[in-house]
């Protein structure tokens, strides 16, 4: 028997009110994988997210971690069980240091009644200080360890806001729309971040509209519009298929892009 | 020391216990309009067992706080499905039910008040306020305490790191109660006399302008908070007409000037700074 895929997203449904907003949803992630999930704006990507860490409860449908399944799972449990993620508008406590902020990201692996009461900031040094702050030196955000995250630049904020994702030690990382608003060398200095991250063990599924980035990070691309996944294959395959086109660029257009090629 | 001075040092330290007391919700995003009432519960507690099973002071304090946490324990489930405004107005209406419950309660006495025979000393409520102070000040240098800030700051993403949201909320509304029992407990056995109007909204209002005035982002805020409430109208005794006016005028002044509160976890970071690189 074949391992069971690392996420599996088995004909999943959501509906707010009458409104479909996933239909029949299905797609794989392998362990060890660099995905992409891609579509237009509205097309349900960052409600898929929503869906798989919790946020949100499916209206039909499966969703499995390495075969377990997590549908009826509270959200609160989910990241004990390799789920993480970051969020598209950063979500940090913002007048705590970015120290503070990692910290939150090792509560899974420090959940326990001591760990919750030892007063860590009287000790010389606190293994999770430590922690945090090699995390930070290793992303080279070393300088700003003890400064209020609402006081530092968005970029910097975002990679916090990854970094706090990271250190759960998630399988599965998801990623919601990690490049935007940065700018060429932070992007390129996320890419850098994201394989090494990548490297570590850790698989990434990624909500991105940077098309470019896209290609250089992944391995494998599912298309998704109006809740339905529309194509699935390599960035290049992808980019062929019709149904993309006409989803990005309209039916019109499409057709009159694919005779002149 | 004169006989005023240690009435006024006396009032401080029972002020300074139920800041924190308003504090540890606060900390979690909970405003708790109720903490008289949890003083209430302390106060009739600890004078009712030190009066009739004739226990030392340290057990009815200790009696006193256990009740207020367990009646928080209870109702936290319940209040806890507010937030904001609501479970404001609904720690609100619950002081108003505890002080109701005492003023019809014949066994302490009713309407007609409590007298409680034990009388603490004046050492006994100043080391009780410094233990409070230290417990509290520990609890702050932990995990909770981060996890108060992240679950009043984003219950949802605390929630998917893990975050037991609904047990942290619990803990903070009831700590805070427990700490409330504390300070009822020694007003109880410093004045000597209780009754049911000394529990009133006005009471749990001043509370909370301790943590709100004095910050909400570090154990000393409230402690600042309960020092300047306590002493200004005694300085501005002078004036006795106008104190009052006065008094109110620099609230609203603090809230236009400094609506973080007078110390922020910034403030210290800076003063802190100063000192290491001077040093």
């Amino acid at each position: 028997m074949s391992k069971p895929a690392l996420l599996e997203f088995a004909e999943v449904s959501k509906l707010f009110g009458g409104l479909a907003v996933i239909t029949q949803l299905s797609f794989k992630v392998d362990a060890g994988e660099r995905l992409a999930l891609i579509g237009p704006n509205g097309a349900g990507k960052s409600t898929v997210f929503n869906l798989i860490s919790g946020v949100y409860p499916l209206s039909a449908g499966r969703i499995l971690i390495e075969g377990k399944d997590i549908t009826q799972m509270a959200s609160r449990r989910r990241i004990y069980h390799g789920v993480s993620r970051s969020f598209q508008n950063i979500r940090l406590m913002e007048h705590q240091t970015a120290i503070e902020n990692i910290m939150l990201g090792q509560h899974p692996t420090a959940s326990s009644l001591s760990d919750l009461l030892t007063p860590y900031r009287l000790q010389r040094r606190s293994p999770w200080v430590e922690e945090a702050k090699e995390a930070l030196a290793r992303a080279k955000l070393a300088q700003y360890a003890e400064r209020p995250v609402n006081t530092l630049p968005y970029g910097v904020r975002k990679r916090i806001d990854l970094l706090r994702a990271v250190m759960a030690r998630p399988k599965l990382l998801l990623l919601d729309e990690p490049a935007a608003g940065l700018n060429p060398v932070e992007t390129e200095e996320l890419h850098e971040q994201l394989m090494a991250i990548h490297d570590s063990g850790i698989t990434l599924l990624v909500v991105e509209h940077d098309m470019h980035f896209v290609d250089r990070l992944c391995t494998r691309v599912v298309v998704i519009n109006f809740g339905e996944k529309i194509a699935e294959g390599t960035m290049d395959e992808v980019r062929r298929d019709a149904k993309v086109r006409e989803a990005y660029l309209g039916a019109e257009v499409a057709t009159e892009a694919s005779d002149a090629s | 020391m004169s006989g005023y001075a240690e009435a006024i040092l006396l009032m401080l330290a029972i002020n300074v216990v139920v800041a924190q007391a308003g504090y540890l919700p606060l900390a979690a995003g909970q405003l708790n309009l109720g903490v008289a009432g949890f003083m209430a519960i302390g106060a009739y507690v600890s004078a009712f067992v030190t009066n009739t099973y004739d226990l030392p002071i340290v057990l009815g304090i200790v009696s006193g706080a256990f009740a207020a946490w367990l009646v928080a324990v209870l109702l936290a489930v319940p209040l806890l499905r507010a937030s904001g405004i609501y479970l404001a107005l609904a720690t609100f209406a619950l002081g108003q039910v505890i002080q109701a419950v005492f003023l019809n309660l014949e066994v302490v006495g009713a309407a007609a008040g409590y007298a409680v025979k034990k009388h603490a000393s004046f050492s006994l409520i100043m080391t009780t306020t410094a233990t409070v102070l230290a417990l509290v000040f520990l609890l702050s240098r932990t995990r909770f305490a981060l996890y108060l800030t992240a679950v009043k700051n984003d219950p949802v993403v605390s929630d998917l790191f893990g975050i037991n949201v609904r047990m942290i909320k619990v803990q903070a509304f009831s700590l805070g109660a427990l700490i409330a029992g504390v300070g009822g407990a020694l007003y109880a056995h410093q004045y000597s006399y209780l009754e049911p109007q000394n529990f009133n909204i006005l009471l749990s209002v001043y509370i909370v302008l301790y943590v709100l005035l004095g910050g909400t982002q570090t154990v000393l805020g409230p402690i600042l908070g309960a020092f300047f409430f306590t002493l200004l109208p005694e300085l501005l005794r002078g004036s006795e007409q106008w104190r009052y006016v006065v008094f109110a005028l620099f609230i609203i002044a603090l809230m236009a000037l400094r609506p973080q509160g007078l110390i922020t976890t910034e403030l210290l970071r800076r003063l802190t700074l100063r000192r290491e690189s001077k040093g």
